[in-house]
């Protein structure tokens, strides 16, 4: 799937933007049948499929119906035609995930304007063209995710090393700023280098092949960068130490499989994509109804309970992908 | 004149290398003075302005600009002094526009100062309509016709405050009614106090435009004179009437079957056009004429350079096109090219690749290298045509002037033409190699191989050839039986009347 | 000063790299590890390195062999996870690449436009047209991994090819007549159209070749694991342009040999891992390569002038 994009989605979630346009909530009927579109950047994409997966299930749930468009390859014009056929159609609320922001958020203040409702999910439009962004990922939530899932692996103990995209890519540094904070409460674990593979798997495969042997006792290797955990994997596999230096990383389901069943991975770490579709139908949901509004603190979506922080419903941790639940998801 | 002399030039000598380009020339300009310079290809002209405009010292003599002596004139200085060129070629920048190009040259070049728009036209405007030039400030370069450039150029050079301003052939490229316009300006100039320095080839322009002529000959003045004093068969007979400094060797060879044949030859895109002669085998037929008559453009046009669109070229009685220098090698036609340091001779590469670069089809058949052969072939030319090098692995970047021109005549005749076109075969050669060169010429022309011998040195063509064509704007304006002398050929390539020497 | 002097010296450098190498970090020279370097990061680029040195020879420029490495790699992968055979994915693949090559090369060569310009606009219209076809999504060529050997034999054979393009490539320069023409064009032009050579047809050629020789190495590169990812050779025109320039091939053309190459791409490609093993810190890493390539530019600058006085 899209590794360029999720790693454009997570930069998007660092924004978490303070300040909300809000607007009184449009009265409606709590019984009625609600019309929920959801636009995600393509239609064709198996990480928005799999979101709409779960986006069907909220829907069913709460007896809305959800339609589900979107541009066949990544194309900002075509998202904005697509709202604009559903403000003449007259749907209740938009859920959207933007490929670019300002192109869409024009047509969407425009559907504000016209009493539809708009949330945001996986990339966010201007603050003031919807009301919420249902925010996937935080910083800190994925550098301590990696980190403890590290140490789980490793017992707390031992040598491990961290693979980056550059060493100037910044969401990479905010991310190993807060492993470095989880770090501190690991004391038997060295973290022994921080290399870059330049986003290349061929040059992740080269990095991990050097680490592996410039440092024998190394126990696992965490890339944080797409290509750096196939790329990684790929090294320990020729090198023949599968399961004597284990790897973890984040990334995208499909892209790690193989080295999962292989056991040469142990985790994938992202988020549930499921449930980011399903949270951003609650949402979209209980936004129309008037269960929501703006400077809430929890959102409730059945028997979930998610933090509000400003105008962004947290997913809240992310999602560990390994040999038990990996196959479940296709993206 | 009562004042000392604007410009004075006393004893000015020069050389390059071996060659002594001046050998004390005496010059004098005075204000309000149009003083024509005249001389053939080589006489020392360029070197003159250039030393006159500071971009080469002399060795000796002495100038002095307005009873001042001058020592050590740099272009810099010389423009304060007031001394302006006006090129054929003008030198300005076409993407700017006519204000623009005149504020380069005379406002102070302060990298941060700020330009004053209204001021700069204005002046612009000031100095256009002071030569009479209809050319609006505002206009692109790129968009005026070649004489409106050189008025742009004059504007400049009046703006500088010139006193002296030189103008180096400067009707080459204009036509009849741009020229009047020059020569109006050219009269503004002198009313107004100017001296001005005017080299022209066209002798008709000197005797309407200037008052005095001196003529260079082999980098010495050999007489000054007023224009009304002279006549054109006198400054041609001045122009070349030099003894024989040089002995060239004898033709020995009859000339045998007609090896080339042009018919009405012509490439209007490369100014060739209507020339018909022919070659024979173990003849030397010599190209006259000034720079830029069309003999190099011929000599490309014959190589598939810049092929023939009109006419018939017939090689060994059987009528050929020539498209490519592909062709032409493939024809037995060798071009050895007149610049030979930019296209002749590749000078990072060793000698002996030098020599086989126009062979590898016949001397590699089975497409490999063979060194030993390559090798071979380079020690023979060395040894046949004396090049003096460390051996056929040296660059030939490090042989002097005359042993390149070996081996870039060795690469060509190593094709074994039948034909063998020499461009310039002795320029910028010391005396020794050139004579070893003409030997070689007669020795090749002996072998029964036809040659065509273009060069502007006019003792060497008249010495070496055995019929001379004389060309003139493009065109063969006369063929002149070998041994013909040199008036007589300067006057076919000045245009004048053959009767009138 | 010996002819060959500047690719002595960039040997000189590398053999000083592997001595201190040897001395502190022993562990360099496991086989395994080393192996995997070289196969992984030296053979694909070797292989688009002697296209590129006969590009500059020549006096021109490729930048676009990044953008058709991902595309050959790409459309051959593609082809395999197809259950297409090798035999013809691999030379369905070189004959894009060379395609690609042709197109650079008739637009430089035919049109006379600058190769630098040409190669810019290829580089980033092929690269953007394969993320929007791809979106990015890995490749999987599952069993067709190293061509379907297995990993031991694959390693070696990566090896072969890639000599089997050096050797023969460098035999040529020196020995065919053709490799000749590449010097001529690059040193003059005109001097060799005068001399019979077609230079445009020499140009031409030598970007189908570079061309080619891309579409061997993306595969080369591609069957290394079991995913093809069409993000890779990003930057690749960068390290194939520095191997060859520090190489000792001159950038104004004409000059230099693929020894030198080999051996600049051996010195660039060690300075990572040898940094890694002497625990230096990644972020020295640019910084010595580029120290490396600006002395290397200086060295070329100083002679051309010592020529030139």
């Amino acid at each position: 799937m899209k590794r360029l994009l999720v790693l454009s989605l997570v930069a998007t979630g660092l924004l978490l933007s303070g300040c909300g346009k809000t607007e009184p909530a449009a009265a409606a009927a709590s019984g009625k049948k609600l019309t929920i579109a959801m636009l995600p950047k393509s239609k064709g994409n198996a990480y928005f499929l799999s979101a709409a997966k779960g986006a069907q299930k909220a829907a069913d749930a709460l007896g809305d119906t959800l339609l589900f468009d979107g541009p066949t390859q990544t194309d900002p014009a075509k998202q904005n035609e697509i709202v604009e056929g559903w403000i003449n159609k007259g749907v209740d609320v938009i859920a959207v995930a933007a490929e670019d922001k300002d192109a869409l958020s024009t047509a969407l203040r425009k559907a504000q304007g016209k009493g539809i409702k708009v949330v945001s999910f996986d990339a966010d439009v201007l603050p003031d063209a919807r009301t919420f962004f249902v925010n996937q990922a935080t910083p800190q939530g994925i550098g301590y995710a990696l980190m403890d899932e590290a140490a789980r692996l490793c017992d707390s103990e031992g040598e491990f090393a961290i693979i980056t995209a550059s060493l100037t890519a910044a969401n990479q540094n905010e991310w190993k700023k807060n492993i470095d904070e989880r770090l501190k409460t690991y004391p038997k674990m060295t973290l022994v280098d921080f290399r870059p593979c330049d986003d290349d798997k061929s040059k992740a495969q080269a990095e991990a092949t050097t680490l592996m042997s410039a440092h024998p006792n190394l126990k696992l290797i965490m890339a944080i960068c797409s290509p750096g955990v196939p790329g990684a994997a790929e090294a320990v596999k020729q090198a023949g130490k599968t399961g004597k230096v284990k790897v973890i990383g984040l990334g995208l389901p499909n892209e790690n499989k193989a080295y999962v069943h292989g056991g040469v991975t142990d985790s994938v770490i992202l988020w549930n994509t499921e449930e980011l579709g399903a949270l951003a139908i609650q949402a979209a949901d209980a936004l129309a109804r008037g269960t929501l509004k703006p400077g809430d603190k929890t959102f409730k979506a059945g028997d979930k309970t998610y933090d509000i922080v400003g105008d962004n419903i947290m997913l809240g941790k992310p999602f560990i992908f390994n040999k038990d639940n990996i196959d479940q998801f296709d993206f | 004149m009562s004042a000392a002399p604007l410009l004075a030039l006393r004893h000015l000598a020069k050389s390059f290398g071996g060659a002594r380009a001046l050998r004390g020339v005496d010059f004098d300009l005075h204000a309000g003075e149009v003083h024509a310079l005249l001389g053939e290809n080589g006489a020392g002209k360029s070197t003159l302005i250039k030393i006159v405009t500071g971009a080469h010292q002399p060795d000796a003599g002495s100038i002095a600009i307005a009873g001042e002596t001058v020592a050590d004139l740099t272009p810099a200085s010389a423009r304060k002094l007031g001394i302006a060129c006006i090129y054929q070629q003008p030198a300005l920048f076409p993407d700017l526009t006519v204000a623009e190009n005149i504020g380069l040259r005379l406002e102070p070049a302060a990298a941060f100062r700020r330009v004053a728009w209204a001021a700069r036209r204005r002046r612009a405007q000031e100095l256009l309509t002071r030569i009479g030039a209809a050319v609006s400030p505002e206009a692109e370069v790129r968009s005026l016709s070649m004489p409106e450039q050189q008025l742009v150029e004059i504007a400049c050079a009046l703006g500088a405050g010139a006193r002296i301003v030189i103008m180096d052939e400067p009707t080459a490229s204009l036509t009849q009614k741009e020229q009047h316009l020059l020569f109006a300006v050219v009269h503004e100039l002198r009313n107004t106090g100017v001296g001005v320095i005017y080299i022209s080839h066209r002798l008709e322009e000197i005797f309407t435009l200037a008052d005095r002529v001196t003529v260079l000959r082999d980098g010495e003045s050999v007489g000054t004179s007023r224009v009304g004093d002279i006549n054109e068969s006198e400054l041609i007979r001045l122009m070349v009437g030099r003894e024989m400094t040089q002995i060239y060797p004898p033709s020995e060879s009859a000339p045998g079957d007609t090896v080339l044949a042009l018919r009405e030859v012509g490439c209007p895109g490369a100014g060739v056009q209507g020339v018909t002669f022919e070659v024979h085998a173990g003849e030397v037929f010599g190209l006259a004429g000034l720079v830029g008559a069309g003999r190099t453009e011929l000599a490309r046009v014959l190589f598939g350079l810049t092929p023939a669109t009109v006419g018939e070229i017939a090689l060994n009685g059987r009528r050929v096109a020539v498209r490519s220098p592909q062709e032409a090698v493939a024809l037995g036609i060798a071009y050895v090219p007149e610049d030979r340091r930019r296209h002749g001779v590749v000078l990072e590469l060793p000698i002996a690749h030098n020599m086989t670069m126009a062979i590898h089809r016949r001397l590699f058949p089975a497409a490999w290298l063979r060194f030993a052969a390559e090798r071979g072939l380079a020690l023979d030319f060395i040894r046949n045509l004396a090049v003096k090098c460390a051996g056929p692995a040296a660059p030939g970047g490090s042989l002097s002037g005359g042993n390149q021109q070996k081996v870039s005549l060795a690469r060509w005749l190593a094709t074994k033409p039948r034909l063998l076109i020499l461009d310039e075969p002795t320029q910028g050669v010391d005396v020794g190699a050139k004579s070893e060169i003409h030997k070689i010429i007669r020795r090749l022309a002996k072998d029964g191989l036809a040659v065509l011998l273009i060069s502007s040195d006019l003792p060497e063509v008249l010495g070496m050839s055995d019929r001379i064509g004389v060309m003139r704007g493009g065109r063969l304006v006369g063929i002149l039986p070998g041994g013909s002398d040199a008036p007589t050929v300067m006057a076919a390539a000045l245009g004048q009347e053959k009767g009138a020497a | 000063m010996n002819r060959y002097f500047r690719e002595l010296s960039v040997a000189a450098a590398l053999a000083v790299v592997l001595a201190a190498l040897a001395v502190f970090a022993p562990a360099f020279y496991q086989p395994q590890p080393l192996l995997t370097l070289i196969t992984g990061q030296v053979a694909p680029t070797l292989v688009v390195a002697c296209g590129m040195t006969l590009v500059i020879v020549c006096r021109e420029i490729d930048i676009s062999v990044g953008s058709s490495f991902a595309i050959c790699g790409v459309c051959g992968g593609l082809l395999l996870s197809h259950g297409v055979a090798v035999a013809v994915a691999l030379p369905a693949a070189i004959v894009l690449g060379a395609i690609m090559g042709a197109f650079n090369g008739a637009l430089i060569a035919g049109l006379g436009l600058p190769s630098i310009v040409v190669t810019l606009a290829t580089m980033v219209t092929w690269r953007e047209a394969l993320r929007w076809l791809r979106q990015g999504v890995y490749v999987n060529i599952g069993g067709a991994q190293w061509f379907g050997l297995d990993q031991a034999a694959g390693q070696w054979t990566m090896i072969v090819v890639a000599l089997a393009i050096l050797l023969p490539l460098a035999w040529a320069t020196k020995h065919l007549a053709a490799g000749r023409f590449v010097y001529a064009v690059g040193t003059d032009a005109e001097a060799a159209r005068l001399a019979g050579i077609r230079p445009r047809l020499v140009t031409f050629l030598t970007f189908v070749l570079i061309g080619a020789f891309t579409g061997l190495a993306a595969m080369m590169a591609a069957v290394q694991s079991p995913q093809v990812d069409p993000t890779a050779g990003t930057g690749l025109e960068l390290r194939t342009i520095a191997a060859v320039v520090v190489g000792g091939v001159s950038i104004s053309g004409g000059r230099g040999n693929l020894w030198g190459v080999l051996a600049g791409l051996l010195l660039l490609s060690s300075i990572n891992p040898a940094l890694t093993y002497l625990g230096v810190s990644a972020y020295w890493e640019k910084a010595i390569q580029g120290a490396i390539i600006l002395l290397a530019v200086v060295a070329d600058g100083l002679r051309s002038r010592k020529q030139k006085h």
